[in-house]
């Protein structure tokens, strides 16, 4: 029997290269430049976007009423401790995105969420609320590095069970 | 001419649910002269706007309601949906997202783009998208990019598809 080539190498036009009229300029560090210093034009509403990236999580976190993190409302909170894991450190809060990502690794699936410790939820909605507050950025801050250290431990040790 | 590259032709969709963050990609592009850029909130607001309008370059996030950032990809690629099937996708996410990223390779993402984004990783992975596009492959159950980035010269393993130079063929 004849083998079969289930298998096309298509070599679609560039029409990038097209449009941009050559290859760009191999890493082109005056627009970089140029980007990072518009983003420092952004850099004064950075604050109140986190917050409003804050208030998304304890809404979520509202939601949940008591109960266990499941459901639509688990999912809701899951993805505001997503979000500020992805937009903590370009908000200039890195010390939060790790809180936010070890947040993520307690709720990341509905089988996690079932079996999360409701004290280790509320202190990470508790963490990133009280950095954001106080303006704990970085892990210099001698208190958000040990609090940040004793949440990921604690994660570690409930995700190991 | 090598280098003589601009982006103020290229149209490029933004998709994300964050208001913020599509502002802060905006403002990225738009210093590296990518002024045409078009923003939506969801999956199903980006694919109305595939319809519309030409599109050169889509970024998307990934969690989104009602329609993903996969589904957007897979909506994409399908075949005979009347949009380009070649659009270079580049997809935000976090960076531990593992699992992720290999549906969104399945799914026929071209890039990804780690969050936090910053200027010089969205740089890097515009010129990964223009200068060394990834050739495209259809199988019976998978249409996207080509999920190998390169051939390695140190791999020595048996070949991994029929295609591929058979070790010990006359």
């Amino acid at each position: 029997m004849t083998k079969q080539k289930p298998l096309e190498v298509i070599t679609p036009p560039n029409m990038l290269k097209v449009k941009t009229g050559g290859q760009l300029p191999k890493f082109d560090e005056r627009a970089v430049a140029r980007a990072e210093q518009a983003l420092k034009q952004l850099a004064h509403q950075f604050d109140d976007w986190m917050n409003e990236e804050v208030a998304k999580l304890e809404a979520a976190y509202a939601a949940l009423a008591g109960g266990p993190v499941a459901g639509e409302a688990g999912e809701t909170l899951f993805r505001a401790a997503h979000d500020i894991k992805g937009l903590g450190s370009t908000y200039e809060f890195p010390l939060v995105t790790r809180l936010a990502a070890s947040f993520c690794r307690l709720i990341e699936t509905e089988g996690l969420r079932k079996n999360a410790d409701a004290s280790l939820v509320r202190a990470h909605v508790e963490a990133i609320r009280a950095a954001v507050r106080d303006g704990v950025r970085t892990e210099d801050h001698p208190v958000g590095k040990l609090l940040l250290t004793e949440l990921e431990s604690r994660v570690a040790r409930a995700l190991a069970a | 001419m090598a280098g003589d590259g601009s982006l103020s032709k290229i149209r490029i969709l933004v998709v994300d649910d964050n208001a913020n963050m599509r502002r802060v990609i905006r403002q990225i592009l738009g210093s590296f002269s990518a002024e045409n850029v078009v923003e939506a909130e969801n999956g199903g607001d980006a694919m109305r706007i595939l319809d519309d309008a030409s599109v050169d370059l889509l970024i998307t996030d990934h969690l989104m309601e009602p329609i993903d950032g996969l589904d957007l990809i897979r909506a994409v690629r399908a075949k005979d949906c009347g949009r380009n099937p070649y659009l270079p996708v580049i997809m935000l996410t976090g960076a531990a997202d593992v699992a992720l990223v290999a549906r969104a390779r399945d799914a026929g993402v071209t890039e990804f783009l780690a969050k936090p984004v910053s200027a010089a990783s969205l740089y890097r992975r515009l010129e990964v998208v223009i200068d060394r596009p990834r050739q495209f492959v259809r199988t019976p159950v998978f249409f996207g990019p080509d999920r190998r980035r390169r051939m390695d010269s140190n791999y020595h393993g048996p070949p991994r598809r029929d295609e591929d130079p058979q070790q010990g063929a006359a």
